[in-house]
């Protein structure tokens, strides 16, 4: 990131808020255990459904289970699983988009039918299939966030790359005699990772939604992990009697997915001002 | 005696953008008789566009806004109107046609539609009499299957048929004023030639004036009767066409006309004025063509001129600050 | 446009063929045996191979997927393992739940969506339009089951105005559809102001307005048409989208929806289930995106029928 694109970046103010938010849950989701003044899945049924007190900074849930050591730990878990999920997802839309762009031909039909075909399914739809197909658990969640971001990315990054490879850099390149990987890796994949980058930040605000959504169904991460689709669940079953257990991950899921989105709407603005919508 | 049908006074008209005010017109006067055909050339940028957006009050609101002058039509000042009765004056007394023809039709309604859309809002027409009468305008401005182009797309026309469909939509409520903006510039040659013909041959018809922007002077020369020079947000000179084209003033003027090709005269290259027109944001400090006139000297670096009377004629240059009394800016 | 409309509907045969297959060989490729879960830990590796041999799962691929498809081609999508019920019967009860919801959540979330992003590209700039921009942020960002959880909790359980589950009366539809619909109303009310912001800057609205047509008429009708083409698609993608999002406010609310059913039969790994009710779902969006294709030709004359 240069110093331009930084000092446009934090000219606007909602991105410094939304970096400040995702900045607080990042600081939770690494120190992890440290915040934690208790063991997340400590059971104590003689202190349960606890309004927030001094000992306990948001209440205990149905088990007497502090909430804020398993909001902290369900950081760790919900923000790791988009993350990963997300990263490995755009790296494999990245291959498939340079592929389909830069060589053309049969192999982008083939690709883009494939991805047009995904594109026409509901991300939530695609993940529960991998699901069904897997089985649940931490890592088959990632692997359904990462099957549903490859379409967004490969065909975005399909565009980029057609637009790219008739520059006439690319062309002075290969009059020059530069290999196909040598022109993708110096110059294709450099010159789309912006945008990338971008796209990619607002997929982790999805991710972390499809991620809870599946959890909040009791076919992603599963109980007692504390992620926070997994909590409201659990929240919901009490939701009468004792609601703070719902809205302590509802909340925080929803602050986290809107930083993600106005980071990424920054992001953009930042690195291409020209984009910027009026 | 000729009625004055629209008078311009001293108007402004300035752009707040993020780098900076744009005063694109600048205290810009000019008027327009009855039947009468006015030309308005000048460069590109030069504020031609933004002027007649002005007399219509269509300046774009943020950033433009007209800071001062008046726009009297028919004794009424434009600018004291309320939204509704400038809205009922646009298209029916007034009316504009556009420089870009690819772009100024709506591409999801048929052009038919567009047409007779102005007749059921100012005219109060039904929907038959309307689409009859957009018919009659379509055949009116040359095209040979008006029923069948009526139902037409804009996308399905080219741009000298798009241009023809906005000149009767302008025409559709009988105006009293057409103003047209670059009607031709977008068009290819020959195009350009049938379009201006269209245009002279309507207003012997329907008795329009017109006020023609252009910065092609041949076109000038072939229709105007008067002519506004404007440079800079300024206008710089105004006279009868044959004066103008016989004994140019201003030294832009002068300039304009020699880099005009002539046809029966040997020509080495096309004459060129040196250096480009200011940047809006920050105008030279005294003429604002004196950095590219030949003939500046030191008072036109330093001092603004006034618009000068001369030989029954305007000009704002100081070499003719003694042709005659200061005119006062008013035309 | 008939015309158009036909082919249209021809060119959805291989692609119906293609999503049956993948489908097929998704629920193929599942590990661990469906029969060996099925009859529990403790069944003999005999009973298992019966059974096995029972479903026809001993036969080839290629029959298998001939009597599959043959049979949906039928109407017939196979029996549940657990409850031995038909599917196509199961979901025939369920499905017009949850497209109930699904076409409820979107004509919400398009009225309400398109009029917010009007009323902020019209007013661009100020306050009203920033606390729009914010509140649509929120909508988009607000988990629907979270907010569905938040509605129950205001406004049936506390303040006793709505019921709270079930889909009996018509009152039943309003919390269910409302927080469906909400993250759409977001995601429609960005895209309308984007794109009436972009129209608004075009050439033929000034035309509009130089020939004194009302301001009224300019945005709700010249203007919108023309802004409508990108909405389209996202409304499209938000119906297919609330189809499968109908699962987590069908959870909430308790409503035996199709997509309810969808989950627990992945929960219970009923592979017969998910097979038969992930081709209906995928069906429903092949068919929705084809709707829309049709809508775009309506709304945009320059879209050719070829
Ligand atoms: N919406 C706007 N915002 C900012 N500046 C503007 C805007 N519209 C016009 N201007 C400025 O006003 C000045 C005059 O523009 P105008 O369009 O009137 O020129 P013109 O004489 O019509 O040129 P052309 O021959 O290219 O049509 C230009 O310098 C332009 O930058
Ligand atoms: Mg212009």
């Amino acid at each position: 990131m240069d110093s331009q694109v930084f000092k446009r970046f934090i000219k606007n103010k909602a991105t410094i808020g939304g970096s400040a938010i995702l900045f607080l849950f990042l600081a939770m989701a690494v120190l992890g255990p440290v915040l934690c003044a208790y063991d997340p899945n400590r059971i104590d049924l003689t202190s349960v459904y606890q309004p927030p007190s001094a000992e306990h900074i948001l209440g205990t849930d149905n088990l007497g289970r502090d909430t804020f050591s398993r909001l902290v730990i369900g950081a760790r878990i919900s923000l790791l699983v988009s993350f990963v999920g997300t990263i490995v997802g755009s790296f494999l839309g990245m291959i498939l988009g340079v592929t389909a762009g830069y060589f053309g031909g049969k192999i982008d039909s083939v690709i883009s039918r494939f991805v047009d075909l995904l594109l026409a399914f509901p991300g939530l739809l695609l993940a529960i299939v991998v699901v069904a197909i897997l089985g649940n658990g931490i890592p088959n969640t990632m692997a359904a966030i990462a099957f549903y971001s490859i379409p967004y990315i490969a065909r975005m990054v399909r565009g980029i790359v057609i637009t790219l490879k008739d520059s006439e850099y690319v062309q002075a390149c290969r009059v020059m005699g530069a290999s196909d990987s040598r022109i993708i890796i110096t110059h294709i994949i450099p010159n789309s990772m912006s945008q990338i980058i971008v796209n990619t930040t607002l997929n982790l605000g999805t991710a972390i939604l499809t991620a809870s959504s599946l959890s909040f169904l009791g076919l992603g991460v599963t109980p007692p992990n504390p992620e926070w689709g997994a909590m409201l669940s659990q929240g919901r079953e009490v939701i009468r009697y004792f609601p703070l257990a719902a809205i302590v991950p509802g909340v925080a899921i929803t602050l986290v997915v809107m930083s993600f989105s106005i980071v990424g709407d920054g992001l953009r603005d930042a690195l291409d001002p020209k984009l910027k919508n009026n | 005696m000729t009625k004055r049908i629209l008078n311009v006074e001293n108007l402004e008209t300035a752009f707040y953008t993020d780098e900076g005010i744009v005063r694109a017109v600048d205290n810009v006067s000019f008027h327009l008789d009855e039947g009468e055909t006015l030309a308005i050339v000048g460069e590109s940028g030069c504020g031609k566009t933004v002027t007649s957006l002005s007399v219509l009050r269509l300046i774009p609101f943020p950033p433009g806004k007209i800071t001062g002058g008046h726009i009297y039509y028919r004794g009424r000042d434009l600018l004291e109107l309320k939204e509704k009765e400038m809205r009922s004056i646009r298209g029916n007394e007034i009316s504009m046609i556009f420089q870009e023809p690819m772009t100024s039709l709506n591409p999801v309604f048929t052009v038919g539609r567009q047409i007779m859309e102005s007749l059921v809002f100012h005219q109060n027409m039904g929907k038959n009499d309307a689409r009859r009468r957009s018919i009659e305008m379509i055949k009116l401005v040359g095209i040979p299957t008006p029923e069948k182009c009526a139902d037409y797309y804009p996308h399905q026309l080219s741009g000298g048929m798009r241009q023809r469909i906005m000149i009767a939509m302008a025409l559709a409520c009988r105006p009293q004023i057409l103003i047209a903006d670059e009607p031709t510039t977008a068009l290819d040659v020959t195009v350009q030639a049938q379009i201006l013909r269209l245009m002279t041959d309507l207003k012997e018809k329907t008795d329009t004036s017109i006020i023609l922007i252009t910065h092609d002077l041949g076109i000038v020369a072939q229709i105007a009767e008067r002519v506004i020079v404007m440079y800079a947000g300024e206008v710089v000179e105004s006279a009868e066409v044959k004066s103008i084209f016989s004994d140019p003033l201003h030294p832009y003027t002068v300039g304009l006309l020699k880099s005009l090709p002539k046809i029966n005269e040997e020509q080495e290259k096309l004459y060129n004025i040196e250096g480009s027109v200011p940047s809006p944001k920050n105008y030279p400090k005294g003429c604002r063509f004196s950095p590219r006139c030949e003939r500046a000297f030191e008072k036109c670096m330093t001092k603004k001129p006034g618009l000068f009377a001369c030989n029954g004629r305007h000009v704002r240059c100081w070499l003719y600050e003694r042709g005659d009394e200061e005119g006062g800016g008013l035309l | 446009m008939l015309a158009y409309s036909i082919r249209r509907i021809f060119q959805l045969i291989p692609v119906l063929f293609v999503i049956s297959l993948l489908v097929f060989l998704m629920m193929h490729i599942i590990p661990g045996d469906p029969v060996k879960n099925m009859l529990g830990l403790e069944a003999s590796k005999e009973a298992i191979e019966a059974e096995r041999e029972r479903l026809g799962l001993n036969d080839p691929l290629p029959t298998q997927y001939f009597r599959f498809i043959s049979g949906a081609m039928k109407g017939d999508l196979g029996r549940s393992i657990f409850t031995k019920k038909t599917i196509t019967q199961e979901i025939l009860q369920r499905y017009p739940y949850t497209v109930k919801l699904a076409v409820g959540g979107t004509l919400f979330a398009t009225v309400v969506g398109v009029l917010i992003g009007i009323t902020c590209a019209v007013r661009r700039g100020t306050v009203t339009d920033s606390s729009l921009v914010v509140v649509s942020l929120v909508a988009v960002s607000t988990p629907s089951f979270f907010l569905a959880l938040m509605m129950m909790l205001i406004f049936a359980l506390n303040l006793h105005w709505l019921p709270s589950i079930g889909l009996r009366t018509p009152m039943h539809y309003i919390l269910p559809i409302a927080t469906l619909g909400m993250q759409s109303v977001g995601l429609i009310a960005r895209t309308t102001r984007s794109a009436m912001l972009d129209v608004l800057n075009q050439d033929y609205i000034r035309t509009s307005r130089s020939r004194g047509i009302p301001e009224k008429v300019i945005i709700y009708c010249h203007a919108l048409k023309n802004a409508m083409i990108p909405v389209i698609t996202v409304v499209g993608l938000r119906f297919g989208g609330l189809l499968a999002g109908s699962t987590l406010v069908e959870t909430v609310f308790s409503i035996p929806g199709i997509g309810r059913y969808l989950v627990d039969g992945v929960l219970k790994r009923d592979f017969p289930v998910v097979q038969g009710t992930v081709l209906v779902l995928a069906f429903s969006f092949v068919v929705v995106n084809m709707i829309v294709d049709l809508l775009y030709a309506v709304v945009d004359p320059r879209i050719k029928y070829e």
